[in-house]
């Protein structure tokens, strides 16, 4: 049973504002989508592994070297963000207004 | 037109890259305004520079065959907007290792399309943009989530398309537009530059007219790339256990063909397989014991990984960013406005399977049976050498029908969420129509790098229909 109190928790956990309105339709879908899945518990799964990779891969490293050069796609990649300025991200303060 | 008609008649120079071009983008202005499966088409620039910058390249694999690419696969310079409005603005920093290889091949791309947001869905209904419309009834959906590439291929406005697949989103389409899906192993083709969905079950791979359209596109894109670690070394593993003398084996698991299959569904794959035993293949009834479960564990495991996956979307990095007091109010008003019904839904459904308290009881439990799934598959692969069954469960449904209950939606992924969970390829091909005239896709899963069995049994279907 999911409560428009856990709904209201997950919404801060996930970042994503909801109305009133949103809480009472995610509680009802989550309901709906946590009481199909429910039928897992009829597997007898006993002590089987979890899957985690599909070909078994583990930890794949690559040898320590730069694969680009260092300003190949910075200028890019800080572009791409909404908000920037002089090459750095710019963000808001964690406490209040100010950026 | 297919990939080797084109290649063929550029060959005979009866026809030129220039006029392929021009066929497909005449194609889309025809019919795109109806159907909307671009949501951005390169008009321009290829009017401009398609004919000198070709040149060169002809004699390539893929020479000035007009390609069209699901908007959530990153092309340099070129929007990607994975049909959210968090990333209506975006323009990708650089090539997708598969667009990549495709410009090596010569492909010309076409244009972006329409998917359902960040590929979630099953219908193209959840795009930010609108949905694409079925070309064969425009009153249904054409599938999804790539549902714009198969709609493009369906209504001839390219001649092929990548999609991307994380539980259906290539082959369901595909059945429903009457193309040919190849969803690939997982690993054989890198994900480098494809918006992460669940980055345990996303491959991309072809949407084509044909099976040997789907294995052209296949062999250029395929292959193990630095950029991705999920990938791996094709040629160990090719040709695995098959011996092309042999006559293949396929196996019709009984929990495909019962409850919630559409007669008509039924009656077109039963066709196809009679006609397969009727050409020498030899058809066995098998078990795939825990196929029960499939959607349930893909329902745990798929959006978990999206709720870590989009974290990354918070109004900072890329795209859409709203304005608030302090840094938190940033993202949590970001993400409201950003993401569409379905992308929160799920997001805070992998919020909740991943929270502590619930974790074992949902995801580790997702996890121990998609392992039962795969042993499953594994131990069917002992007995046969390809496994058969219906693409989805009935043909394309109606805009409307299914999108006011998530689970009814889900329902529609109940064939393909398999492949996915235990990593095999499988290929949708269409075997039939309808009464009503609407596509009927039949799907075969092979081993683990056995694709080319997909296509060898494919193609047989091709020849019957």
């Amino acid at each position: 049973m999911i409560t428009k109190h856990d709904i209201q928790k997950l919404a801060i956990l996930a970042r994503i504002d909801v109305s009133d309105t949103e809480v009472e339709h995610l509680q009802r879908d989550l309901e709906r989508v946590l009481g199909y899945v429910e039928k897992l518990n009829q597997a007898e799964t006993g002590a089987v592994d979890p899957l985690t990779h599909v070909l078994g891969s583990v930890n794949v490293t690559r040898s320590d070297n730069e694969s680009s050069s260092r300003y190949e796609y910075g200028g890019v990649l800080v572009e791409a963000a909404p908000q920037h300025k002089d090459g750095y991200v710019a963000v808001r303060s964690i406490w209040n207004g100010k950026r | 037109m297919t990939i080797r008609q084109a290649r063929d008649m550029i060959a005979r120079r009866e026809t030129t890259v220039h006029d392929l071009t021009d066929h497909a983008l005449k194609a889309i202005r025809t019919h795109d305004g109806a159907i909307h499966a671009f949501l951005d088409v390169y008009e321009e620039e290829l009017t401009r520079h398609s004919v000198s910058s070709q040149f060169g390249i002809e004699g390539a694999l893929l020479a000035g065959i007009p390609i069209a690419i699901k908007d959530n696969i990153l092309i340099a310079g070129k929007k990607a907007t994975a049909g959210s409005k968090m990333l209506e603005t975006y323009e990708a920093a650089y090539d997708a290792t598969v667009i990549t290889k495709l410009k090596e091949a010569g492909a010309v791309f076409i244009g972006k399309t329409n998917m359902d947001e960040f590929a979630m869905g099953s219908s193209t209904e959840n795009s930010a943009f609108g949905p694409t419309k079925n070309p064969h009834d425009p009153a249904r959906v054409p599938g999804g989530s790539s549902g714009g590439s198969a709609a493009a291929v369906a209504a001839g406005e390219c001649i092929a398309a990548l999609g991307s697949d994380t539980g259906g989103s290539i082959r369901q389409p595909a059945a429903f537009c009457g193309v040919v899906g190849l969803k690939p192993t997982y690993g054989a083709v890198s994900r480098n530059g494809l918006i992460a969905m669940a980055s345990s079950l996303d491959v991309i791979g072809p949407i084509t007219k044909t099976v040997e359209d789907a294995e052209i596109m296949f062999n250029v894109i395929k292959g193990k790339d630095p950029l991705d670690s999920t990938t791996v070394e094709l040629h160990n593993m090719e040709h695995g256990a098959w011996n092309k003398e042999k006559k293949l084996r396929i196996g019709v698991p009984k929990e495909y063909f019962g409850e919630g299959l559409h007669p008509e569904v039924k009656q077109a794959v039963e066709a196809a397989l009679k006609m397969l035993h009727d050409s020498g293949f030899r058809i066995h009834d098998i078990s795939l014991p825990h196929s029960d479960y499939a959607l349930a564990a893909y329902y745990i495991i798929m959006p978990a990984e999206i709720s870590a996956n989009l974290a990354r979307l918070d109004g900072i990095r890329y795209g859409l960013s709203k304005d608030a007091d302090d840094l938190l109010g940033v993202y949590m008003k970001s993400r409201r406005a950003g993401f569409g019904a379905e992308v929160r839904r799920r997001i805070i459904l992998g919020t909740y399977v991943l929270s502590a308290g619930y974790y074992d009881a949902y995801y580790t439990k997702a996890q121990q049976v998609r392992s039962l799934i795969k042993r499953d598959f594994e131990k069917a692969f002992e007995e046969v050498d390809v496994i058969v069954s219906p693409t989805t469960p009935t043909p394309a449904f109606k805009f409307g029908e299914k999108s006011n209950d998530p689970v009814e939606m889900y329902l529609s992924d109940i064939y393909t969420v398999s492949a996915n969970l235990a990593g095999i390829p499988a290929l949708s091909v269409p075997c039939g129509v309808s009464k009503d005239g609407l596509p009927i896709g039949i799907q075969f899963m092979g081993r683990w790098f056995e694709e080319e069995i997909l296509f060898e049994v494919g193609k047989e279907v091709e020849k019957m229909i």
